[in-house]
């Protein structure tokens, strides 16, 4: 198959911006052929699988070949799909948002640049992997904060508001400094970074003037080459929790009970909630559990948790602290869900520093989850619907039963879990599973995220991330006074990339031209 | 007798796997080895999740790729850069066309010669 062309870009210009990209990086990184192009396409794609094709990629190795690239991208007009390790798998992989894009993969540039322990940072190159940082520290007194998938990259995963299991577990909150290259090639450093000679770039985050950092994440106004991160100093102990509660209108007093204790850091990580649905998946394969149609009754659910011995919600989370303290903590969490009637609390884990880590710890990386994917057997796919909310039972009742019933109307199995964002949010990751060989499904699952979308913003809500085929549909929540945060970022955009040059439709963001 | 002809025959095809796993790696097995471990064994490890996906289609024996002996070079390509199934195919920049061979060549070690 042909490959596509970049948009708004002749044959002759786009040859020459390959010729002028193999200049800078070298012939053997620049790729072309299908079967290359094809592995940089969205592995899970929701529909058709060439929506996001790529025309080709290129992989630079350092900061002076990432500005050669975008000098070359800007001289012929070709659109840059910055990635780091591109395994965002629920989210597009590394696929452009516009089709013909030219992939800016970054992965060879993978150096951790320094590992401080005594003031617990690092700085690293886009490439480095969760797999690769966790090697490099070992033995070390730091710890990083790992998502549910580990072959991300830190920079992308921190940069696209990942989300991991440990005090330090809303990434991008941990940022500290930034490299970025913007549209015409030029380099700068945010924060301390911007001070000559400065020891303080990856310590102080806000720096002189306006911060910078926030807006390189989810953005596509800069390519990141280097970035700081905080590190956790390896904790005294650690315990975990996982308490079950019994009935699906708990939901409230669940919520309520958690906000307290995570607001003043008797649960001081990020907990997880996970409904019937997502608990009952350990059935195996849905064939197992449901053969009907549409989306599985709440009473087979319901029979499911009860073969489990489960209840209809659990909820998770990593305590961390000193052992004595990790008793006060664990006295006053039990006494909190003593009110919920019926919720019953696991047997603890325990670890005390020195002993070996155990995978209760979520120390030891993995990509088990992915297993979901697997859910309607044959060739699965997943991505989410990721609404932001306020830790309030009510609030979050009235989400999570809005969701319920779209999930129900449209046919898809509702298989729900909600993640704290720190102390003063929650998240509903809604994971949508489909059989990409299932066409009905696959438009149903579509219709799904465009209504789920459209009703959540009536009642002012908004997305914490999105798909790349579902990043107009997330940006038009933004409602507020006619849409003027998209008009803001759109400014931000034409004043930094008037050509449109990176990420073209990155979080609803287009330059003017292809608008 | 015949049962005797039989459990002979498997005593020799015994002595030989052992044989097999026995010998030293080359430096290019060592290669792939350091790779698997470092790239596939997360999925593909005892535990992982491409073991149970593999185990359930093509029986327990044939979960864990490193100690099977059934593998060829070719076939390890093509998966690993067009993937299959749910596994997602590995970019150029994942894994080199060389160090996929390497890959190949550590995971056909025991392959009947």
């Amino acid at each position: 198959m042909p490959a596509p062309l970049p948009p708004g870009v002749s044959q002759r210009s786009f040859q020459s911006a390959l010729e002028a990209f193999r200049k800078a990086v070298g012939q053997a990184f620049v790729f072309t052929s299908d079967e290359d192009r094809a592995s940089y396409a969205d592995p899970f794609s929701i529909g058709d699988p060439n929506e996001h094709e790529p025309s080709a990629a290129v992989a630079p190795a350092t900061l002076e070949e990432v500005q050669a690239v975008v000098r070359a991208a800007n001289r012929y007009g070709v659109p840059l799909w910055p990635v780091s390790m591109g395994k965002n798998f629920a989210y597009g992989g590394a696929a452009p948002r516009a089709k013909g894009t030219v992939v800016l993969d970054l992965k060879r540039m993978n150096k951790v640049l320094e590992i401080n322990e005594d003031l617990g940072y690092a700085l690293v190159e886009p490439g480095v992997s969760y797999f690769d940082f966790h090697k490099a520290l070992e033995g070390k007194n730091v710890w990083m904060s790992g998502p549910a998938h580990s072959w991300g990259s830190i920079i992308g995963n921190s940069l696209e508001h990942g989300v991991g299991y440990t005090p330090y577990g809303e990434h991008a909150e941990f940022i500290c400094g930034m490299e970025v290259v913007l549209a015409d090639g030029s380099v700068v450093r945010t924060g301390m970074g911007a001070v000559e000679g400065s020891q303080e770039w990856n310590l102080y985050r806000a720096g002189y003037g306006p911060t910078w950092d926030g807006l390189f994440t989810q953005s596509n106004f800069g390519i990141v080459t280097k970035m700081g991160v905080w590190l956790m100093p390896v904790p005294e102990g650690m315990a975990g929790v996982s308490i079950s509660i019994p009935r699906e209108d708990q939901l409230e007093a669940m919520v309520d009970t958690l906000r307290p204790l995570r607001l003043d850091d008797t649960i001081n990580a990020t907990y997880t909630i996970a409904n019937g649905m997502r608990q009952a998946t350990r059935a195996g394969s849905r064939a197992n559990l449901y053969k009907g149609k549409g989306s599985v009754p709440k009473d087979v659910i319901g029979q499911q948790l009860a073969r489990q011995g489960a209840g209809w919600w659990s909820v998770s989370f990593l305590l961390f602290d000193r052992p004595e303290i990790l008793d006060l903590k664990l006295a006053r969490i039990r006494e909190a869900f003593a009110k919920i009637p019926g919720a019953a609390m696991a047997p603890v884990n325990r670890w005390k520093k020195g002993e070996p880590t155990a995978a209760w710890m979520r120390q030891d990386l993995s990509l088990g989850p992915l297993g979901m994917v697997d859910w309607h057997g044959g060739r699965g796919g997943h991505t989410d619907f990721g609404p932001v909310m306020a830790p309030v039972g009510k609030r979050v009742r009235q989400v999570y039963d809005l969701m319920y019933g779209l999930y129900e109307k449209h046919g898809i199995d509702p298989y729900v879990g909600v993640f704290g964002l720190g102390k003063r949010a929650l998240v509903t990751v809604a994971d949508i599973i489909y059989d990409r060989d299932d066409a009905d499904m696959v438009r149903r699952s579509r219709a799904l995220f465009a209504d789920l979308a459209k009703e959540c913003s009536k009642i002012g809500i908004g997305v914490y991330r999105a798909h790349i085929t579902f990043m107009d549909e997330a940006a038009n929540m933004l409602t507020f006074n006619d849409h003027a945060l998209m008009k803001l970022n759109r400014r931000v955009k034409a004043a930094l990339d008037p050509k449109g040059i990176l990420a073209p439709g990155k979080q609803g963001i287009w330059p003017e031209k292809k608008r | 007798m015949r049962a005797m002809v039989f459990a002979a025959a498997g005593l020799v095809l015994m002595c030989g796997a052992v044989a097999a796993q026995d010998r030293p790696l080359s430096p290019k097995q060592a290669e792939g080895k350091a790779l698997y471990a470092a790239t596939c064994v997360y999925c593909h490890g005892p535990r992982g999740y491409g073991t149970e996906a593999l185990a359930a289609r093509l029986g327990a024996g044939k979960g864990v790729l490193d100690g099977r002996s059934d593998l060829n070079a070719e076939y390890i390509r093509a998966i690993v850069r067009q993937g299959l199934g749910n596994m997602p195919a590995y970019t150029p920049t994942d894994l080199t066309e060389d160090q996929i061979a390497a890959v190949g060549e550590y995971l056909m070690r025991n392959n009947p010669r």
